[in-house]
């Protein structure tokens, strides 16, 4: 189900939301990036910021909030491994520009609650977020077959050690950044699947209609 | 990581007035792409793409993955291209002579 902040994201993304921004922080965190003044607050939620200033050394984030003076972010990344550890913070006065469009919905969630999903909800009730488990949020599989009216996002999860089993996975979510972002799709799975031991493996592919 | 695919039996999903999902062939050879992630391990790439909830199940036409053979099979990774063309019994690499979209 493409839920309703899935429905803004699409329209903000394919629709050609062309607001962007361009300047030099005064401030940086692990999750914001602060200039003087000249946002317009809320206006960039969605989309990519990039900084850092040494060519090859670029990481951007993903807005979740913004006021007049502050982007909130959901971490840095590097882009070869939006997957992996975070990116280091740019410097406090790293020039930076905020992307046009929206970023994308790469992210695939799980969680064992096994309620409908709902147009209305934000978050994926009960995701499971066991901290260096396998069966945590990961970045998905695109699939497209050229010309055609469909793609497909696949997740391959790999229970491992530090994951909390048995558990019974029932619904998944996508999602536009790897930790809390905006939830665009939430789907129960046509079957539970029940993963027992680390190395257990389940592989979750999402369809979506372009026509 | 790019996989790409040569489909000759493509099919594309639509929803029903209901939203109830349904697939339909479509005509003509074309490539299934597919980007993997760079954190993924070996065994978690192969079966994104060769699971029965996999890729080339749900872009090929048929209900399960052997019901129709890729043409070839590529990869950025050639370990990944090499496991892909044994696990789908197709041919590495795309002939010159392959004509399809994409």
């Amino acid at each position: 189900m493409l839920v309703n902040s899935g429905r803004d994201h699409q329209a903000q993304t394919a629709g050609g939301d062309i607001t962007a921004f361009t300047g030099t922080a005064t401030a940086t965190s692990a999750t914001s990036l602060t200039v003087a003044s000249g946002f317009t607050a809320s206006a960039y939620i969605g989309k990519i910021v990039l900084a850092g200033t040494t060519p090859g050394a670029g990481v951007y984030g993903i807005i979740t909030a913004n006021s007049t003076t502050v982007l909130t972010i959901d971490r840095w990344y590097n882009p070869l491994t939006p997957g992996g550890a975070a990116a280091s913070t740019p410097s406090a006065t790293t020039t930076f520009i905020i992307l046009p469009g929206g970023a994308p919905v790469a992210f695939m969630g799980l969680t064992a609650n096994a309620s409908a999903a709902s147009g209305s909800d934000t978050t994926l009730t009960a995701e499971i977020a066991t901290a260096g488990g396998g069966l945590i949020r990961k970045p998905s599989v695109l699939a497209h077959t050229a010309g055609v009216a469909s793609y497909t996002q696949t997740g391959s999860f790999t229970a491992n050690g530090s994951d909390s089993l048995p558990v019974t996975v029932a619904k998944m979510g996508t999602f536009n950044s790897l930790t809390g972002g905006l939830m665009a799709f939430e789907t129960l799975l046509n079957a539970t699947a029940t993963l027992t031991a680390s190395g257990d493996a389940l592989t979750v592919t999402q369809t979506v209609t372009t026509s | 990581m790019q996989v790409r695919i040569g489909n000759s039996a493509p099919k594309e999903a639509w929803r029903d007035e209901d939203g109830n999902l349904h697939h339909r062939p479509v005509d003509g050879a074309r490539v299934t792409t597919a980007t993997i992630p760079d954190t993924y391990t070996l065994l978690e790439a192969v079966a994104a793409i060769t699971a029965g909830d996999g890729i080339w199940n749900h872009h090929s036409q048929g209900d399960n993955v052997t019901d129709s053979v890729p043409d070839w099979v590529e990869a950025d990774d050639p370990a990944l291209a090499t496991v892909l063309g044994a696990a789908l019994g197709c041919p590495v690499g795309r002939p010159a002579k392959w004509k399809g979209l994409g």
